[in-house]
């Protein structure tokens, strides 16, 4: 894969909903107070706590049935709206979708990618469109339609309302996906060519932090000083655009060391086999031997020092890498209970216990070295990881099919809470402006807020485009540079303050993980997807309750 | 209106789209393949050959996918044409393939595209992997995607050209030539070996194959209303040629010199080809017509001057076949088409090659020595007579590299090299080539 996968704080997150939630509540108790007592001056204070009293009131009455009632209407609603249409052009699609995807690449198992993006892809953008106008038009119809009358004249409370058309549209949107979701599987295990069927699989991969040592083999520690820079932690730049993996240098002591803490050996041993992966990629300084690939050695070291307090060490032997195949058996080192090594420095021939002595207590290190002088090979934290049994494609696709759930939930609680207090196309533009912010600018908005973005704020970068000076320049100190960079610091600060209302997309898109054949994560991929749509569905929900509770249904 | 009932006004409409349809069947009716047939719009696209068919044969896919995005084409490949280059730069060598076609469905008749993508996927990718039969299908995948874009692109010869370039140059020529030449007849990637039909159906050397695209390039470029941008048409008719040349040099190179039937076969077939097609051709210049094979008569240049009703002299058009014949080193191929055919040539290389093998491979000193030496003399007694030939640089390295050769063999024996060699005016005449290549002998083998 070509990222990095780290899991989620869970507890960090919900802590940091704590924060932002509780903050945002008593904004609003206080706005909702002063506007109380302006507008009914002393009797305000009865009035706002009278509202208070209602809403407990109204979310302690909660009743399941009107919820599932409103839950059935919306469905009744939508499938007479003919979205389920949308299947027709899913299967006029997928009918022809062969045409431009068949033999885009002769290698059948580079082509396995391509299918299951596009299947994810094709899932995406035909059911969130479907959901997103659905959600933001439903309400706002019934209300132009006054057909919403009909249901707000008997005792249904107004939580339930927002909650019913939550539920209603999830059901809607979760039976589409769920039939676009398995034709797609089907469609994706026939289309896929015969020779790259084995490649459908959901690794299970277990990583571990990695770090380097210089060519004199001095291993870089972590200095989280002052000067620290993430380049000082990393290997040898050869100069690539994409700067995910960091190099070592063959023929030197320059190692990288992936280092795996409390292993399940146990597990491991049961299971009889100890797999390791890696996803090196080459880089060379001279031709060298042209119809050879570099040459690399993993050695395993155990951490747990013996009585004399050495650590037992095992070079594996030395492998040809493969670089970019994508066929997990070309790279995969599989080993048995029973490892036969030559000692370092004596040379002497050795057997080991794999289960038993090798990964004794759990905790080793991983070394990787390039063997061929003048020559690199080039790594990343995810390039290397130990393969436990790896689980069947359908199990990494549905999970997958999972992520866009989650994101079709989050468009449609938005949706349906935007549309509760503003009209249609609003509401549409609204929630589609959250979700391409979200999607495509948060990291732009983090980079903002957090000042590593260069360039200054939308003033700074302004005044630089018009003056023709590029990001890395500095603006010349003067009072016209105070007055731009304060005027950009208010406009941060709003950024601030407003970047927690745009969630971020991008981490529910879990299509590489499935396309490149692993097994989508719990923690690192869907956990934080189910975090941030139950982070905004709260919210989400008090929102809409507050403004249908003030939202004249006269005014169409 | 709201008097006409249901019935009538349905009347009406039905009227109006009768009416409202004349003008489309007159104007946009389908031509039927044949001249003159269909309505205005389709004789004026026959008559001015604009219509796609014309171009080169139709993907029914990009058709439909042009007409799927309605008018949003131009977008849609901006973004695929980004979408590409973050491919490349993060190495997603499928996905890139995938976005390269998806850009030609929409961009099918823009030559650059075809250029430019199956440039970078048989250069530019290929480099990027590590192993040589990988490098191998990624200059197959540019080579295929260049041919495609010939076959939907009838009228442009820069593509057939270009298709030649990856066949002969590409594959010919790479540091991995070695391995790319015989894979090209014999490809590891195919179940059971074999050619690839798709760009090699007739297994053929890489450079013939190379040759017939370039002929194709050439009659492209031969008919009315085409031209080509990439380089002066004299240099551009001489591909074929020097194809057949590539290929005649490859069994010296490859030290094949049991076939010498074929090796002074394929030479007499390029000295030709050479003076009957290339050196026979026509060109344009500021003195009208030219010819590069002229006769001791200049009988062409004077039929050429009768036909432009003696508008140039005799004088003029020498100056021009002179000019035109140095920009293409003309005179230089000749001569060696003509001398690399005889057996002492052939002879002379086979010693040097043989010496060399000797040096490198087996580190028999004297055998090298004794054949680098009939080498040199054979060499010698050749410059002799075509004193030309030693502006050639691939011609001037062979002889250099086989002196040092040589002196590395003296050396080894224990002997300092004599004062006087074979070739020693070309030693002497060429001090920076020389002293370049004794320091690569020196870093590969010492001394």
């Amino acid at each position: 894969m070509s990222f990095d996968v780290v899991d989620f704080n869970l507890w960090a997150g919900l802590l940091h909903f704590l924060q932002v939630f509780c903050g945002i509540a008593v904004v609003f108790l206080v706005a909702g107070f002063l506007i109380s007592l302006i507008q009914h001056g002393a009797g305000g204070v009865a009035g706002f706590l009278k509202g208070l009293t209602e809403f407990a009131t109204d979310f302690a009455r909660t009743s399941p049935q009107r919820i599932w009632a409103i839950c059935l209407l919306t469905w009744k609603e939508a499938t007479r709206r003919k979205a389920l249409y949308v299947f027709v052009i899913f299967a006029l699609l997928i009918m022809f979708a062969g045409w431009f995807l068949r033999n885009a690449v002769d290698r059948p198992e580079l082509q396995v990618k391509n299918y299951v993006s596009f299947v994810l892809t094709i899932i995406s953008w035909l059911s969130l469109p479907v959901v997103l106008l659905l959600s933001c038009w439903g309400l706002p119809t019934d209300i132009k339609n006054r057909s919403l009358h009909t249901v707000v004249t008997k005792p249904v409370r107004k939580h339930e309302l927002v909650l019913g058309r939550f539920l209603g549209y999830s059901l809607v949107g979760t039976v589409v996906l769920l039939v676009m979701g398995v034709v797609g599987y089907f469609w994706t295990v026939g289309q896929v060519p015969e020779a790259a069927r084995s490649e459908l699989i959901g690794r299970v991969p277990i990583y571990g932090n990695m770090s380097f040592s210089t060519r004199q083999g001095d291993r870089l520690k972590a200095d989280l000083g002052e000067n620290f820079k993430p380049d000082d932690m990393a290997g040898v730049n050869v100069g690539d655009i994409w700067e995910y993996r960091s190099y070592i240098e063959g023929g030197t002591k320059s190692r990288t060391f992936y280092d795996f803490k409390d292993l399940d050996v146990a597990a491991m041993k049961r299971q009889g086999e100890f797999r390791i992966e890696y996803n090196f990629e080459a880089f060379r300084s001279h031709k060298g031997e042209i119809d050879k690939s570099l040459l690399c050695r993993l050695t395993i070291e155990n951490q747990q020092p013996d009585a004399q307090g050495k650590k037992l060490r095992v070079p594996l032997p030395i492998f040809e890498v493969k670089e970019f195949s994508n066929r997990a058996s070309e790279k995969t080192i599989v080993l048995g209970e029973t490892i036969t090594y030559n000692e370092e420095g004596t040379n002497e021939i050795r057997t080991v216990n794999l289960f038993d002595d090798l990964l004794k207590g759990g905790n080793i290190t991983i070394e990787a070295q390039c063997l061929d002088p003048g020559q690199y090979l080039g790594m990343a934290r995810s390039d290397l990881y130990l393969r436990l049994p790896d689980r069947s494609f359908a199990a990494t696709y549905f999970r997958g099919v999972m992520g866009i759930w989650l994101q079709m939930l989050l468009i449609i609680v938005l949706g349906v809470t935007a549309s509760t207090f503003v009209k249609g196309p609003v509401a549409t533009l609204l929630t589609f402006g959250i979700l391409v912010v979200g999607g495509t600018l948060s990291e732009l908005m983090r980079a903002l807020v957090t000042g590593t973005q260069e360039g200054g704020g939308p003033f700074e970068s302004a005044y630089r485009m018009f003056m023709h000076l590029n990001p890395s320049v500095a603006v010349e100190a003067g009072p016209l540079t105070t007055i731009m960079q304060a005027v950009d610091s208010v406009a941060i600060g709003f950024l601030w303050t407003v970047q927690y209302l745009f969630p971020d997309f991008k981490i529910f898109n879990t299509t590489p993980y499935v396309a490149n054949g692993f097994l989508v994560p719990w923690k690192a991929a869907l956990l934080p997807g189910i975090a941030v749509t139950l982070a905004f569905v709260i919210p989400c929900l008090l929102l809409g309750y507050f403004a249908m509770k003030v939202r004249e249904m006269e005014a169409k | 209106m709201t008097r006409l009932s249901s019935q009538q006004r349905k009347l009406a409409y039905l009227l109006a789209m009768i009416l409202l349809l004349a003008p489309i069947v007159y104007f946009g009716a389908p031509g039927d393949g044949t001249a003159k047939s269909g309505g205005q719009l389709s004789r004026l696209r026959d008559e001015y050959d604009l219509g796609e068919t014309s171009l080169g044969n139709v993907d029914p896919a990009s058709s439909t996918m042009n007409l799927v995005l309605l008018g949003l084409r131009g977008i849609a490949s901006n973004m695929l044409w980004q979408q590409a280059v973050v491919q490349k730069d993060k190495k997603d060598w499928a996905g890139l393939k995938a976005t390269v076609d998806s850009i030609v469905l929409l961009q099918p008749h823009f030559r650059q595209v075809w250029e430019f993508q199956g440039w970078n996927l048989a250069y530019n990718v290929s480099a990027e992997w590590d192993g040589v039969v990988d490098r191998y299908q990624w200059v197959k995948e540019g080579a295929k995607f260049m041919m495609l874009g010939a076959s939907r692109n009838h009228k442009y010869p820069e593509l057939y050209w270009e298709s030649g370039r990856i066949l002969g140059q590409k594959i010919g020529r790479a540091d991995e030539k070695k391995f790319f030449r015989q894979y090209f007849i014999d490809d590891p990637l195919l179940d059971g070996g074999g050619p690839d039909p798709a760009i090699n159906p007739d297994g053929k050397d890489n450079y013939l194959a190379a040759k017939d695209w370039f002929v194709i390039a050439n009659e492209v470029e031969a008919r009315p209303g085409i031209t080509q941008s990439r380089v002066a048409d004299v240099l551009f008719r001489s591909y074929p040629v020097r194809s057949q040349i590539d290929y005649a040099d490859t069994f010296q190179q490859e030290g094949k010199f049991e076939e010498i039937g074929r090796i002074q076969e394929a030479w007499e077939v390029a000295f030709d080809e050479l003076r009957n097609q290339w050196g026979a051709e026509r060109y344009m210049t500021p003195g009208g017509w030219v010819v590069m094979e002229v006769d001791e008569n200049n009988d062409v240049l004077h039929a050429i001057i009768q036909e432009e009703g003696n508008k140039f002299t005799l004088y003029d058009k020498l100056e021009w076949v002179d000019r035109r014949q140095k920009m293409c080193n003309y005179r230089y191929w000749r001569t060696r088409c003509l001398v690399e055919s005889r057996p002492e040539v052939i002879q002379a290389h086979k010693d040097l090659f043989e010496g060399k093998r000797a040096f490198i491979d087996r580190g028999d000193i004297q055998e090298a020595e004794t054949k680098l030496m009939a080498g040199l003399q054979g060499m010698e007694r050749i410059l002799a007579e075509f004193p030309e030939l030693e502006l050639e640089s691939n011609f001037r390295e062979e002889t250099l590299k086989s002196i040092v050769l040589w002196r590395g063999a003296k050396q080894a024996k224990g002997e300092e090299p004599p004062a006087t060699f074979p070739l020693k005016y070309l030693w002497d005449a060429y001090p920076e080539e020389a002293e370049g290549y004794t320091t690569l002998f020196r870093s590969l083998y010492g001394g």
